[in-house]
C-alpha cells in the first residue's frame, strides 16, 4: 500500500511541473511587468523601463535571468517552502497560503460531510421508493437546488433567513465550521453538489437491486432489512466513493465563486485577487495548493476502493 | 415405480405430494405491453423426486419457479394459480410467510454462478447466513456447517476457502458453493435453474454427478431446469416440456424417451446427436423458427408456426394438456391434437 502511494505520488510529479509551467509561461509573458506591478502605487515613471532605478530592481529580483533559468529557480526554492513574496503587498506568498488553505479545505470538508450524511440516504431513500412520491419528491429537490446558480442561491438564502425571517446575521467573513455565520455559506456549498450524489447514490442503489446477488439474497429467505442493508448497500458505496471524491475536487477547486460572495478569505478570494493585481506570485501559490489538495483527495478515493471492493485487493488466491 | 426402485433406491419416500402446482398464469407489463409469459401451468412433484424441466429459452421455465417463491422483478404479476406447498398455498403467503420458506423449505441454484454471488461478501458469510436468518444456528455454528458443506460439495480446503470472495473461486467452485448455499437449511425441495448452463461441459458433468450424490443421500426433491433434453435424461424422473408459457408434454423420463409425442418434444430429441438416427416417424435436424411472441393472448396452438403435423383444428383452438396410455408409473401427458405415433387426430 505504501509503495502504491508513493508511485502515485512520483506519477504525480511531472503533470505538477507542467501545470505550473503553463501557469508560470502564462505569467512571464502575458501578465505584466512585475516591477511595474510591484511599484504600481508609487511614482510610476521612476520605474519605467530604461530607468536606471527600474533596471537595479530587475537585476536585483534576477527577472533579467532567462525564463527557463527563473522558472527553475522558482521550483527549487518551492521545494524548500518558499513561494516567493507577493508583488502587491510583499509578504511571502506562503504565510499568506497557510492562511487561507485551511479555510477553503475546512469549507470543503464540512461540505462534504453534509453532502454524504443527508444526500446519501436521501438517494437510498429514493431508490427503495422508486416511482412513488417520497421518490418524486426527493428527485424534483435535488432538480430544483441544482438548477440555482450559486450566484442567486446566496443572496436568496440571505434575504430569506437574515432579512426577513431575521433568524441568522448577515455572514461576512470566516469565524470556523462551527460558527452561526458559517450555516448559509455552507448550505449553499452543499446544495448543488448535494443534488449529485442524491441522483447518484440513487442510481447505484437501483442498480444494484436489479442485480443477481440480491435475488440469491431473498431467495435464501434473508428478512428484507438485511438484504438492502448487508446485501445492496456495500456494494453502492465504490460509485458513492466516486461521486464524493468528484465532489470534494469541485469543492476545492471551486471555491471562487462562493469565496467571493460571502467575504471568506480562502484559496478562492486569493485567487480572485491575484488575477485583479496581476500578482503571478500568488496564483502561482494558489496553483500549487489546489493541485495537491486534488490530488490528495484522488489518492484518498483510490485508497478507499480496494478497503470497499475485495477484487481490487491485490492478493489473488489462485483459481482451480 | 418400480423403474425407479431399481435404478437408485429413492422409491421409497416418493408418493406423497410435495408441491402441487395448477393454472399457474404470470404476466409481465412491459413498455405498454402485456406479456404471456406463464400460461396456465400446472404440475407436481412428489417428495424426493426430480423434476426435469425443458424447454428453448424464453419458454416461462425460470418465471414459472419465480413466481411461485415471489421472486419475480416488479414488472411481473401472477394473476392466476395455486401453488400447495405441503398444504400450503404458496401464491397467498405473505412475504414474512414466503420469507420462512425460502431457503429454508425450498432452495435455490441459479444459473450463472458469477452473477449470483455477492462480489464483496465473503463466500462462507453468503452460504452460512441462512442459516442465521432461518434461527437454525449462530454464527460459530453456521460457520461449521459451511465447512461441513463445503466437504459435502466437493470443495477442496474448505477451512480456507470460507474466507474467500466469490472472484477467488472458479466458476465450477461457485456453483458448487451455490449448491451448498441452497442445501444449508436441508430444504425439501431445491429449484435449480439451469445450474450449468454457464460452466464448461466436463464441468457440466461434475456439478451434475454432485447434485445426483446429494440428492440420493438426502432424499431432497429437485425442480431441474434445462434447455438441455440429455442433461436430464440421466438425472429427472419425470419431464415436462414447457414451450411459451405452456406444458405441452409431460411423463417418466423413460416414457418421454421410448413415446415422444408432441412434435416440439419431437425436434427436441431430434436435435440431440444420440437420437439423430431416432426410430420416430419425422425427423428434425433442428427446430425451424423461433418461440412465439408473447404479447398477444394465445388463442391457438402456440407452436403452429413451426409445426409439421399441423391440422385445421391447431388454428382455431389452443390444445389442452390430456393424457395418452403410457408405460410409465405417472400419467403421460401431452397438449396437441395430432397424435403423432400415428399421425391420427384424437378425440
Ligand atoms: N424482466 C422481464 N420483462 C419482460 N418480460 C420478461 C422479463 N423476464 C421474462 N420475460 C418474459 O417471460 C418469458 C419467459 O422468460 P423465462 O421464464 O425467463 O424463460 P426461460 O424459459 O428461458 O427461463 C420471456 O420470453 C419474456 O418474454
Ligand atoms: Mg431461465
Amino acid at each position: 500500500m505504501l509503495q502504491y502511494i508513493l508511485l502515485r505520488l512520483v506519477r504525480w510529479i511531472p503533470g505538477v511541473i507542467l501545470l505550473m509551467f503553463i501557469v508560470y509561461a502564462l505569467m512571464f509573458f502575458g501578465g505584466g511587468d512585475p516591477v511595474q506591478i510591484m511599484f504600481s502605487r508609487e511614482a510610476t515613471d521612476l520605474f519605467m523601463p530604461g530607468n536606471p532605478r527600474y533596471e537595479a530592481v530587475k537585476e536585483q529580483l534576477g527577472l533579467n535571468r532567462p525564463f527557463l533559468v527563473q522558472f527553475g529557480d522558482y521550483l527549487w526554492k518551492m521545494l524548500h517552502g518558499d513561494f516567493g513574496m507577493a508583488l502587491t503587498d510583499g509578504r511571502p506568498v506562503a504565510r499568506t497560503l497557510a492562511a487561507a488553505t485551511p479555510i477553503t479545505i475546512s469549507i470543503a470538508l464540512a461540505a462534504s460531510a453534509i453532502i454524504a450524511i443527508v444526500g446519501i440516504p436521501l438517494g437510498v431513500i429514493a431508490a427503495l421508493n422508486q416511482n412513488h412520491w417520497a421518490d418524486n419528491l426527493i428527485l424534483g429537490g435535488a432538480l430544483f437546488f441544482w438548477g440555482i446558480p450559486t450566484f442567486v442561491m446566496a443572496p436568496l438564502l440571505m434575504v430569506l433567513f437574515c432579512l426577513e425571517l431575521n433568524l441568522l446575521p448577515v455572514p461576512r467573513g470566516w469565524h470556523g465550521v462551527f460558527d452561526v455565520n458559517s450555516i448559509i455559506p455552507l448550505t449553499v456549498a452543499a446544495l448543488r453538489p448535494m443534488a449529485l450524489v442524491i441522483r447518484q447514490a440513487r442510481s447505484a442503489v437501483l442498480d444494484v437491486l436489479s442485480e443477481d446477488y440480491i435475488r440469491t439474497a431473498r431467495a435464501k429467505g434473508l428478512p428484507e432489512w438485511v438484504t438492502i442493508i448487508k446485501h445492496a448497500l456495500r456494494p453502492v458505496l465504490t460509485p458513492v466513493v466516486t461521486q464524493m471524491g468528484v465532489v470534494m475536487t469541485n469543492l476545492l477547486a471551486g471555491s471562487l465563486l462562493l469565496e467571493i460572495v460571502f467575504g471568506i478569505p480562502g484559496i478562492g478570494k486569493l485567487i480572485r485577487d491575484g488575477i485583479l493585481n496581476n500578482d503571478y506570485s500568488v496564483l502561482l501559490g494558489c496553483t500549487f495548493v489546489v493541485l495537491a489538495l486534488v490530488t490528495l483527495t484522488n489518492l484518498l478515493v483510490d485508497i478507499t476502493y480496494p478497503i470497499l471492493d475485495p477484487r481490487l485487493r491485490s492478493t489473488q488466491k489462485g483459481a482451480e | 415405480m418400480t423403474r425407479l426402485i431399481q435404478n437408485n433406491g429413492r422409491g421409497n419416500i416418493m408418493g406423497e405430494t410435495l408441491l402441487q402446482v395448477t393454472n399457474l398464469t404470470t404476466r409481465f407489463h412491459s413498455r405498454g405491453n402485456l406479456i404471456h409469459a406463464v400460461n396456465g401451468v400446472s404440475f407436481k412433484i412428489d417428495k424426493g423426486e426430480t423434476l426435469g424441466v425443458v424447454g428453448e429459452s424464453g419458454c416461462g421455465k425460470s418465471v414459472t419457479m419465480l413466481s411461485m417463491l415471489h421472486l419475480l422483478p416488479p414488472a411481473a404479476r401472477v394473476v392466476a394459480g395455486t401453488a400447495f406447498f405441503h398444504d400450503k398455498d404458496l401464491l397467498k403467503l405473505n412475504s414474512r410467510e414466503m420469507q420462512r420458506i425460502r431457503g429454508n423449505h425450498i432452495g435455490m441454484i441459479f444459473q450463472d454462478p458469477m452473477t449470483s454471488f455477492n462480489p464483496v461478501l465473503t463466500i462462507g458469510d453468503q452460504v452460512g447466513e441462512s442459516l442465521i436468518y432461518h434461527n437454525i444456528s449462530n454464527r460459530a455454528g453456521a460457520e461449521k456447517r459451511v465447512i461441513e458443506l463445503f466437504r459435502m460439495v466437493g470443495i477442496p480446503d474448505p477451512e480456507a476457502r470460507l474466507k474467500d470472495y466469490p472472484h477467488q473461486f472458479s466458476g465450477g467452485m461457485r456453483q458448487r458453493a451455490m449448491i451448498a448455499m441452497a442445501l444449508a437449511c436441508e430444504p425439501e425441495l431445491v429449484i435449480a435453474d439451469e445450474p450449468t448452463t454457464a460452466l464448461d461441459v466436463t464441468i457440466q458433468a461434475q456439478i451434475v454427478e454432485v447434485v445426483k450424490d446429494l440428492r440420493d443421500r438426502l432424499g431432497i426433491a429437485i425442480i431441474w431446469i434445462t434447455h438441455d433434453l440429455s442433461l436430464v435424461a440421466g438425472l429427472a424422473d419425470r419431464i415436462m416440456v414447457m414451450y411459451a408459457g405452456n406444458v405441452i408434454e409431460e411423463a417418466t423420463t423413460e416414457d418421454l424417451f421410448d413415446q415422444p409425442t408432441h412434435p416440439y418434444t419431437l425436434g427436441l430429441l431430434a436435435a440431440l446427436p444420440a437420437f439423430q438416427a431416432s426410430k420416430n416417424s419425422k425427423r428434425l435436424s433442428s427446430i425451424p423458427g423461433s418461440p412465439p411472441d408473447l404479447r398477444a393472448e394465445p388463442t391457438s396452438c402456440p407452436f403452429l408456426p413451426r409445426c409439421s403435423y399441423a391440422i385445421n383444428r391447431c388454428a382455431i383452438e389452443m390444445p389442452l394438456a390430456h393424457e395418452i396410455p403410457g408405460n410409465g408409473s405417472t400419467p403421460h401427458s401431452v397438449a396437441c391434437f395430432v397424435n403423432t405415433q400415428e399421425r391420427i387426430t384424437v378425440q
